[in-house]
């Protein structure tokens, strides 16, 4: 047990506190030279233009994003849930697709579509004979947020809310028709306020998301000097021409500050659990669209596309053009980049990393955590309570920031740095990246199945090993499954926690895909193939494991286990 | 343990004369309560005997017995099976629950759905090392013995529950262990059932003649299968004995009220004679009844006390016919409710609280007529009678 946290304070409690020490130090070079400590880091933290405004920023977005996406979500989710609306369950499938889809091939498709003039939006539009120039712009505001949106800002809601809905006890809503109220009535008295307690929690688990866009608003933002947090101290430490340590450690430590007050906040709310899971035998009726039936569907699907078949033919159309956006150029449609991108040893190396990276992730994470999450439900060591505090910190910590730390702790911490920018670092980082979810479903699934199973193998003669190996795993295993699904898909899309990490050759598809794409390279379309391939292999892998999953018998709904994810 | 101990726990059971558990002075408080959930518990279960912990929930039979199988460590105390530690406190000896060759069957029988019903039976044989050649067999006898041969392919989750009881009792005596722990194995099961299972398990029993330590709540199972039951409350052994002995001669009043039901008259003591007998005039009546305090509290003349009497020994009786008036006790049965098996009539007697009384069928009562009540037997259980008078 201590053993265990000691390596998680390594990782995690470390980095913040050589953040927040350095934070401190006003020497010129911190690396190098010797330290002078003082506040005058803090001080000109507040005069430094744009700093500031980056904070404010990451709120701004996550405002709108939240604001926007949730009403929107529970519409769909109430019309999925509670009306007669059909292929139900495929369209449910669908949104889990929308989920999956990676952000990147998501945001390179909308700049495809939307980028001032050579959208293909725009270019549409313009042949309108009432509108001139383009009028959609992605690189701003709205376009951020629209971006976002496209993302997984609604999708995640919907797979959250929609089973909530679902499993709603018909008796309570059958109390209020027989009490003679009617439909309408019923609706807003009864169904809106005993829902109302899965939207809070839907609602808290946004609040830790506040840090942790990075992918859309750097692609997006740098093109109209708009930074938030996370891109502001990546420009920071990266793409300035004397790295700023000083002042991305000041940022750094406002936000964790800030981070430490939400922590708390979030998680009295989520466990609070205010209602009661209610699996009632009695479903509630559902209500007869009649002739909206097939609208109600249409638009339903509409949204879908627009998520998920929308960005991905994009990206397709767009790859075979000379120049995505420009239809004046011979030739007009080309392999050319196509055949850039598989010819280019920078392309199959990364491919490489990526895959060594996922796979390991993938298949060691399930196992790492179920230890992780038995050592917190069913021993009764002392530090468990501490472990739990310190995984569930973890994920509140946006990945970029955890970056920070980790690259200052292997350039400052002697003997360390040769571990920088091996394919090891990575790998730690992505796995406990995904610590929070994965313990935390893996914990709600022991909670469920109780301790009894494991007490009869250890009472039948078997010892602990042989237990776990023969019993509790082979129990747990639809949900190792799933979690091991998460945690490839996860390493296979994050950039903001390794890309400060990342070296030349250790450079992942999504890592790659979002250099070379950046408005500072413009090579979109290589960028656009890159992200259809992350899809790919998200989609390839989480597909047939999640039907895996269901047809060993998962036993709790993704609604537990998606309560617990922190959107990356 | 391979097969040759078998006959060597034979032969340990014929020249030994240890009993097959014996507890001492065992207790266990849960972090974060102040009361102990197992409070200085001793006890002996001989070879060959079904010993039950009865007792309400948070009473801690089943605390116990966790402590017993090893899931449980406790804070103090000795357990020794067959004369061998196996619990020891001063030493800090607790060994581990694979080590203690018992047999467990859970309350939610903990069949594990990813294996057969043979794979299920035969985890214990190969986890102690049982030779390979041996287990299919070993296997089927066990089968054999709860009715589910034949049932070796069928996977896990397709049993009824019945069927994944019997299947976890085969597991449990697969290895033929010294001592089987039962946790409530029947509460899960519907009446019927339950009551075949019982007698199924006490056949069982006697044919293997294996020593048996049963939790339960349903005070019907533990008077039907014990050999020796320990009633227990708030972590302590209120009494310990033979069924028919709780039943008879409860103790004190949480044993007279957790096991059957009493009637309880109001009275007052008004001789004593030299064995202790009191004889006891009932408040509101002339009638007077013999008894004795089952406590040992000496109760002069004029103590306040109850008569307990359990309801089969009351015989109820029309007014209308004649009266045997030594003894009999007048009353008015307001409600007769018939309940299949006999009619409960609820009487008023003047001077007592609203009593039950049980009737057959072939002599019904008009509701509201007047009764004559006849106690059977000539000793009744005499408790004195507290101000706060309740039987909690």
């Amino acid at each position: 047990m201590t053993a265990t946290i000691l390596v998680l304070g390594v990782y995690l409690i470390y980095p913040i506190v050589i953040l927040l020490i350095l934070s401190f130090d006003t020497a010129r070079d911190i690396l190098v030279g010797p330290s002078h400590w003082g506040l005058s880091n803090w001080i000109n933290a507040w005069k430094t233009p744009g700093l500031l405004v980056s904070l404010w920023n990451s709120f701004l977005i996550w405002f709108l994003v939240a604001a926007i996406s949730l009403p929107i979500a529970i519409a769909i989710s109430l019309v999925l849930a509670r009306t007669n609306i059909p292929f139900s369950h495929a369209i449910e499938v669908v949104f889990w697709i929308a989920f999956i889809f990676p952000p990147l091939a998501s945001t390179f498709g909308w700049i495809m579509l939307a980028q001032p003039t050579y959208g293909f939006l725009n270019k549409l539009l313009d042949l309108l004979p009432f509108i001139h120039g383009s009028p959609l712009n992605i690189y701003s505001i709205p376009g951020i947020v629209w971006a976002r949106l496209m993302g997984a800002g609604i999708a995640f809601k919907v797979i959250l809310l929609t089973p909530a809905f679902r499993n709603m006890d018909g008796a309570l809503e059958d109390a209020g028709r027989a009490a003679g109220a009617s439909r309408i009535r019923t609706l807003l008295r009864v169904t809106v306020p005993v829902m109302a307690s899965p939207i809070v929690l839907v609602l808290a688990l946004q609040l830790v998301t506040v840090f942790q866009g990075f992918e859309t608003e750097y692609l997006l933002g740098s093109e109209f000097n708009f930074y938030v947090y996370s891109t502001k101290i990546y420009q920071l430490v990266t793409l300035s021409d004397v790295p700023q340590y000083s002042q991305a450690i000041v940022l750094a430590s406002v936000t964790l500050l800030i981070i430490a007050i939400i922590i708390p906040i979030q998680r009295w709310v989520t466990t609070r659990r205010p209602y009661t899971t209610i699996t009632s035998s009695f479903r509630p009726t559902l209500i007869n669209l009649g002739r909206w039936k097939w609208p109600t569907f249409g638009v339903v699907a509409l949204v879908l596309f627009v998520l998920t078949g929308l960005p991905a033919l994009v990206l397709i159309v767009g790859s075979f053009m000379e120049r995505v956006g420009f239809f004046n150029t011979t030739p007009l449609w080309t392999t050319m980049h196509w055949t850039n991108v598989f010819t280019d040893p920078q392309f199959t190396s990364a491919l490489l990393t990526t895959l060594i990276v996922s796979v390991v992730a993938g298949v060691a994470s399930p196992i790492i955590f179920s230890l992780l999450a038995y050592m917190i439900v069913r021993t009764r060591w002392r530090g468990r309570s501490l472990l739990d505090s310190i995984i569930w910190g973890s994920a509140a910590m946006p990945g970029i920031l955890l970056g920070l730390g980790l690259l200052l702790m292997f350039l400052i911490t002697p003997g360390l740095k040769v571990l920088f920018g091996t394919i090891w670092v990575l790998m730690i980082v992505i796995i406990a990246a995904g610590a929070t979810t994965g313990v935390n479903v893996l914990k709600g699934v022991f909670v469920q199945l109780g301790a009894s199973l494991e007490e009869a193998g250890r009472v039948s003669g078997a010892g602990w090993i042989r237990t776990y190996v023969r019993v509790v795993i082979p129990v747990l295993m639809p949900s190792m499954v799933l979690v091991g699904m998460l945690s490839f898909v996860a390493a296979a899309n994050t950039t903001s926690s390794i890309i400060l990490l990342a070296s030349q050759n250790t450079q992942t598809l999504a890592t790659l895909a979002l250099t070379i794409g950046s408005p500072a390279n413009g090579q979109l379309e290589e960028a656009g193939i890159l992200s259809l391939i992350i899809l790919v292999l998200s989609l390839g892998v989480a597909l047939p494991m999640r039907s895996l999953a269901r047809r060993m018998g998962v036993r709790h709904d993704l609604r537990i286990d998606a309560s617990e994810t922190l959107h990356v | 343990m391979p097969a040759s101990a078998v006959s060597d726990r034979s032969a340990e059971r014929a020249e030994v004369t240890q009993p097959a558990v014996r507890i001492e002075h065992l207790s266990k408080t849960y972090q974060g309560t102040s009361r102990p959930a197992v409070d200085d518990l001793s006890l002996t279960v001989e070879e060959g005997q079904i010993f039950t912990l009865l007792g309400p929930s948070g009473c801690g039979k089943t605390t116990t017995l966790r402590i017993i199988a090893g899931l449980e460590v406790a804070d103090t105390g000795s357990i020794h099976f067959g004369g061998r530690p196996v619990v020891d406190s001063s030493r800090g000896l607790s060994l581990q629950p694979d080590k203690r060759g018992i047999g467990m069957v859970f309350q939610s029988y903990a069949i594990w759905p990813h294996m057969t019903v043979a794979q299920n039976v035969a985890f214990p044989l190969k986890a102690q090392k049982y030779p390979r050649a041996e287990i299919a067999d070993r296997v089927a006898r066990a089968l054999a013995l709860v009715g589910m041969d034949g049932y070796q392919k069928r996977p896990g989750p397709l049993l009824s529950g019945g069927q994944q009881q019997r299947v976890a009792l085969a597991r449990a005596l697969a290895p033929e262990p010294r001592v089987l722990l039962l946790d409530e194995p029947f509460s899960n099961l519907d009446a019927k059932l339950r009551e075949q299972m019982r007698l199924e398990v006490k056949l069982l029993q006697k044919r293997l003649g294996i020593a048996v330590v049963f939790v339960t709540h349903d005070q019907v199972e533990a008077l039907s299968l014990s050999d020796q039951i320990a009633i227990m409350r708030d972590g302590r052994i209120q009494q310990l004995g033979r069924p028919l002995d709780l039943y008879e001669a409860p103790s004190n009043e949480f044993v007279r009220d957790f096991v059957g039901k009493t009637v309880l008259f109001r009275g007052s003591v008004e001789a004593v004679d030299s064995s202790g007998e009191l004889t006891v005039v009932l408040s509101g009546s002339e009638c007077r009844v013999t008894g004795r305090s089952s406590v040992g509290a000496s109760m002069g003349v004029g103590t306040p006390v109850h008569l307990g009497v359990r309801p089969e020994d009351i015989k109820i009786a029309s007014a209308a016919l004649p009266p045997d008036p030594a003894g009999a006790i007048a009353g008015i049965a307001h409600t007769a409710l018939f309940v299949g098996e006999r009619v409960e009539y609820q009487v008023e007697v003047p001077g007592q609280d609203a009593i039950v009384i049980y009737g057959t069928r072939y002599e019904p009562i008009p509701e509201g007529s007047g009764v004559w009540l006849k106690l059977r037997g000539t000793s009744h259980s005499v408790w004195r009678a507290e101000a706060a008078d309740s039987t909690e």
